[in-house]
């Protein structure tokens, strides 16, 4: 878990809910190719996504599902592999009726929510109807296309 | 006949039936069966269509008329059949069931009897299923619905409304039988219509035979009064031949209701309801039958399940409370069907009392104390009420901690969805940091009380996963697996669960063992253990059970053999039925896409992840070598830029075909969902072996499931090895290696390019490390460790508990072997009595040899292990009086008596504990030798 500023002032708050250092490198690269001044926090388990999420308010969420339930440490017992631990993150905000945006950047196409799988291009109205996460996109990321860059650059664009 | 049926007078009907009944020229007619010897003549009997009960009557009236006598007898005897099941007199019982069956072969009544016995709670804890015989022309050579649906629903593993809901959604939905589900429709739900009139009920019943016809003509004007229909009484009365009527009413005239429930385990902590799921089997007596109809007018569609419900009479049943206070238990309850007062009955007839207070206007504003009592004293609660009338119930109190984990714990409950859930852990979080300090034991006893209904609802709802997502209690994950350890070692001395406290300690030695090591353990692949137990009980249960009933057959059975090619023998041989369920099980446990390896596999490695780790992060290491040589050593950035490309591509390649459950699609995947492959065939021999003995050793299913997903983890080593060699095949592929060729003219160019080429291979390696450990068994469900990690944490522990203690240790192991599953830690005690009683004994800083031998046979692997310490010149001789008295005394309460000798309660495990084989010790001048053998299963 990690937050820092970036150098100019008036920063676009961002948390970023990411495990995979690959991944994590790239949406960071992302964000400041799009030329937005930011402060990022990162999560990189649900449990510091929640803590992370309890303490702040932000702009954006980019959020990962795939997720370990706890961070990893030397001799510490093992974390729970959650295929779709992102989602505490989501019931997080609908409980506390927050409307920080959220985008969903995931690896997998698609999303398993109370035992179904939805295509990612269906998740987000499906889970609208019992959660009130005010999610502004979800994207299927693939680090050997570009697509996934222009369509975050887009809702950045577009939530900023 | 349907025509017939329909459009003939009651008189032209009964002529013709018996025309059909009698004529030769009716022969080529299929008959019911009066006195059925199997049940194999249901299936050929149609369910006609509904026609008008008259005529029904008259097709039964024409059957039983001619065999009234035999009718007369059979009554009788099942009068007697009764007689001595109340009496619990099993002798009697037996010989009368044998006498049934030897004279009139088999009916639902009688059979419901014997079901019911195998239910009892003496045959449940017992395993002793002494009517079985009387049960299996049910059961084979096909299982009849009729008779499951009775079955599971008296299971006590089993949740009653569950079972009942799911039989009649069948019956409903027109996915049984039409007979059957007539006949199962009436079971559960006498009241109501469900798409099948009385005469077709009277039908379906007729075909099972005369002694199930006659019965529930007996139950017909019951019906019929409550229908509005009392003028077709008469009729109904007229189509029971008069002696069979006669000796009907006096042989079940009246029955002793607390006989009945002595018989059937009133000792039960529900057994209101145990009793009420039983009736079916005794409502040949008309207060029985009564008694049914009247919780079934108070809340039958409640029970079903029908929300929002037809009509709100559960006040006819008991009368409506007005405050919680009048429905709670204020001294010793009496839970008798015959008892409705709130403060005196059962949890059934509380729960009922309660839903008649909020179809009356509910219990005013309970505290939380009082709604933990009340949830305490019912059952069911939220599977009997719709979410409006829990809402209306139960409104939002933000201020009150504990209601409002009761109140999300029953809305949970009522539908379980991520939302639900969440909320209830955010409840249930919020309570224990705010009254119990962050420790949620101190919340189970807080609700705990006799009864233990909230406390045992919180100790199941509180599963690895749901304790892993308390993300504000626990903040690492070794806090879940110090609160799992804390829950287990609660319930083990609550509840006497060896199993629980042994659990405990697996944990508890686990966080060491892993604190120990020091390492990362990363494992991405996960089984949620909920969902897998449920769907084996859901979707297996039943032939697991009804494999139970040749369980001696397959424990006999000399074959070895596993394979499960050929069809046929995997369909009649009992053992290889067993085989074939487990194989399935593994199937499931492999490929369900939501909580299977598949899932975890796809979500969390093959997609991205894999090529993210290996490559995209490895990448730019690579490409700052390509730029630093490609002026001064351009072959060598040329040659890693090959490499490079193919080792994408080989990592990509390997996603796509290997990161798979094997199928035709992906003849290469790693895992193959199937314990019929040679490599698992020592593991699959071991399952089969330990299942069958469970089955055999306690019918409740529970253990054994347990042990399958055990034994499913195990299986999983075959193939995430197979996952780890295909990792490891990968990194050996791409090692980089320039062999002799030089990629430099000058010696110091060459030597800088090896030290690129050994840094690059070290953090490939690294990462390779990275990518096996997520092909590893979670620990915590399938815990493992080797013998000298436990050597060692042994040591570690021993050391900090005795601070002079600093020996020399010297450890001879010809071949290290990892012990796997949850009762490794026998081991770890063991040895921590040895060189604990060399810390107090030996000389402190003396040496202290520890060696090992090791042997395997088919089965297990045996371990020797050799403790040798030299004894404290100071004190050697009090030590051996002390070690030889506790090596020859008697053991006594060495096991519970934490005070005493170490080496007694080890000569205790030897006694006790199937892997601890035995223990000898013997002097060698100034040193003490101990020797212990273990036994492992092989795995």
């Amino acid at each position: 878990m990690s937050a820092r500023t970036e150098p100019e002032d008036a920063p676009f708050k961002i948390l970023l809910v990411e495990d995979d250092n690959f991944k994590q490198e790239l949406v960071e690269q992302a964000l400041r190719e799009a030329g937005f001044k930011i402060t990022l926090a990162v999560g990189r388990s649900v449990q510091q996504a929640v803590q992370l999420v309890r303490s702040d308010v932000y702009d954006l969420i980019i959020l990962d599902i795939a997720l370990p339930s706890h961070e990893n440490r030397p001799g510490g017992a093992q974390p729970i592999s959650q295929p779709s631990g992102g989602l505490e993150v989501l019931l997080e905000l609908s409980y506390e009726e927050r409307a920080d945006k959220v985008v969903i950047v995931t690896q997998y196409p698609e999303i398993e929510y109370d035992g179904t799988m939805y295509l990612l291009n269906s998740f987000q109205s499906h889970v609208a109807k019992t959660i009130s996460a005010n999610i502004v996109g979800v994207i299927l990321f693939n680090a050997q296309d570009h697509h996934w860059r222009s369509q975050l650059r887009a809702i950045l664009t577009c939530e900023k | 006949m349907e025509r017939l049926r329909n459009e003939s007078t009651p008189g032209d009907a009964r002529a013709a039936f018996r025309y059909f009944l009698d004529s030769p020229l009716a022969n080529g007619l299929v008959r019911p069966v009066g006195f059925p010897k199997s049940a194999n003549h249901v299936h050929y009997l149609p369910l006609y269509r509904s026609a008008p009960l008259q005529i029904e009557l008259a097709a039964q009236a024409v059957r039983l008329e001619p065999e009234a006598d035999r009718l007369c007898e059979a009554i009788k005897l099942v009068g007697e059949l009764n007689s001595s099941i109340l009496a619990r007199d099993p002798a009697k019982t037996l010989r009368a069931f044998t006498d049934y069956r030897h004279h009139f072969g088999i009916s639902l009544l009688v059979g419901f009897k014997a079901i019911g016995l195998h239910h009892t709670s003496e045959t449940a804890q017992t395993g002793r299923k002494p009517y079985a015989a009387f049960v299996a022309p049910f059961l084979a050579p096909r299982r009849q619905v009729i008779t499951v649906s009775f079955e599971d629903s008296i299971d006590r593993e089993r949740d009653y409304l569950k079972v009942r809901r799911s039989f009649l959604g069948w019956a409903r939905e027109s996915r049984l039988l039409p007979g059957d589900a007539a006949a199962i429709i009436d079971q559960f739900s006498p009241l109501e219509d469900y798409g099948f009139d009385l005469g077709q009920r009277l039908q379906a019943y007729g075909r099972w035979s005369h002694l199930d016809a006659v019965a529930y003509l007996h139950r017909l004007p019951s019906l019929l009064e409550r229908a509005g229909r009392s003028a077709e009484i008469e009729a109904v009365q007229e189509a029971i031949p008069k002696n069979v009527k006669t000796t009907w009413a006096e042989t079940f005239a009246q029955i002793d209701i607390v006989a009945l429930e002595n018989a059937l385990g009133l000792d039960e902590q529900y057994s209101d309801r145990i009793t009420f799921a039983h009736l079916p089997a005794w409502s040949e007596y008309p207060q029985i039958f009564d008694y049914r109809l009247r919780i079934e007018a108070a809340v039958g569609p409640r029970l079903d399940g029908r929300f929002p419900v037809p009509r709100m009479e559960a006040a006819k049943f008991v009368p409506p409370c007005t405050t919680a206070t009048e429905l709670l238990a204020t001294g010793p309850c009496e839970p008798s069907i015959l008892q409705k007062a709130p403060k005196a009955c059962g949890t059934f007839h509380r729960t009922i009392a309660l839903i008649a207070s909020l179809e009356n206007g509910g219990v005013g504003s309970a505290d939380e104390e009082q709604l933990c009592m009340l949830l305490d004293q019912t059952l069911d609660v939220p599977s009997m009420v719709s979410r409006e009338e829990l809402n209306a119930f139960l409104p939002r109190r933000p201020n009150e901690p504990l209601y409002e984990y009761l109140r999300t714990a029953l809305l949970y409950d009522l539908e379980r969805n991520k939302v639900a859930n969440h909320a209830l852990r955010r409840a249930l979080q919020r309570l224990v940091a705010e009254r119990f300090e962050g420790d949620i034991v101190k919340l189970l006893e807080h609700v705990d009380t006799p009864n233990g209904h909230v406390s045992t609802h919180l100790y199941h709802t509180c599963t690895e996963a749901f304790l892993t997502e308390l993300y504000d209690l626990y903040k690492e994950a070794d806090q879940v697996t110090e609160a799992q350890a804390s829950m287990l070692e609660w319930r083990g001395e609550r509840k006497g669960d060896e199993d629980a406290i042994l659990r405990a300690k697996s944990h508890r030695l686990n966080l060491r063992l892993r604190k120990v090591r020091g390492t990362i353990e990363e494992t991405r692949i996960y089984v949620d253990p909920l969902r897998f137990v449920e769907w084996v009980q859901q979707e297996l249960g039943a032939d697991l059970r009804v494999l139970s009933t040749q369980i001696d057959e397959i424990l006999a059975d000399p074959d070895t053999g596993l394979s499960l090619k050929d069809p046929v023998r995997t369909a009649v041989v009992p053992r290889l039925k067993l085989l074939k369920l487990l194989d399935q099980c593994y199937a499931e446990f492999c490929t369900n896409k939501i909580y299977g390896v598949t899932s975890f596999i796809g979500r969390r490695i093959r997609h991205g992840t894999l090529h993210g780790h290996l490559v995209l992060e490895f990448q730019p290491e690579v490409r700052r070598a390509i730029d630093e040589f490609k002026d001064c050593a351009p072959r060598f950035a040329l040659f890693l830029e090959d490499w490079l490309e193919r080792f994408e591509t080989a990592v990509l390649q390997m996603a796509v075909d290997q990161i798979h459950v094997r199928s035709k699609d992906k003849p290469k995947g790693v895992i193959v969902a199937t314990l019929d492959e040679a490599d698992k065939s020592a593991v699959a021999g071991l399952m089969l072996g330990e299942i069958a003995g469970s089955i055999k050793e306690s019918p409740q299913l529970l253990k054994s499931v347990a042990l399958i997903r055990e034994y499913c983890w195990l299986l999983f080593e075959v193939d995430a090895k197979r996952a780890r060699r295909a990792v490891e095949a990968l990194r050996r592929e791409f090692v980089l290696n320039p062999g002799q060729q030089n990629y430099a003219d000058r010696p110091d160019l060459e030597r800088r390019i090896r030290e690129q080429i050994r840094a690059l291979n070290s953090a490939m390696a690294q990462r390779f490390e990275v990518v096996t450990s997520w092909f590893t068994r979670p620990t915590n469900l399938s815990p493992s460790a080797s013998v000298r990690m436990l050597f060692e944490a042994v040591l570690d522990e021993v050391r900090q508990r005795s601070p002079g203690f600093a020996p020399t240790p010297t450890i001879t192991m010809p071949e290290d072997v990892d012990l796997i599953g949850h009762r490794f830690h026998f081991f770890y005690d063991a040895l921590y009595i040895l060189v604990h009683n060399a810390a107090r004994h030996a000389k402190s800083d003396g040496p202290l040899n520890i060696s090992t031998s090791l042997k395997t046979d088919e089965k297990h692997t045996h371990l020797t292990v050799t403790v040798a310490s030299v004894l404290n010149p100071d004190t050697a001789e009090e030590s051996r009086a002390g070690i030889d008295e506790a090596m020859t005394g008697e053991i006594g309460d060495a096991m519970v008596n934490h005070g005493r000798s170490g080496i007694r309660k080890l000569r205790g495990l030897v006694d006790s504990v199937e892997e601890i084989a035995g223990l000898t010790q013997e002097y060698d001048e100034d040193s003490v030798i101990f020797t212990i053998k273990m036994r492992y299963p092989r795995s």
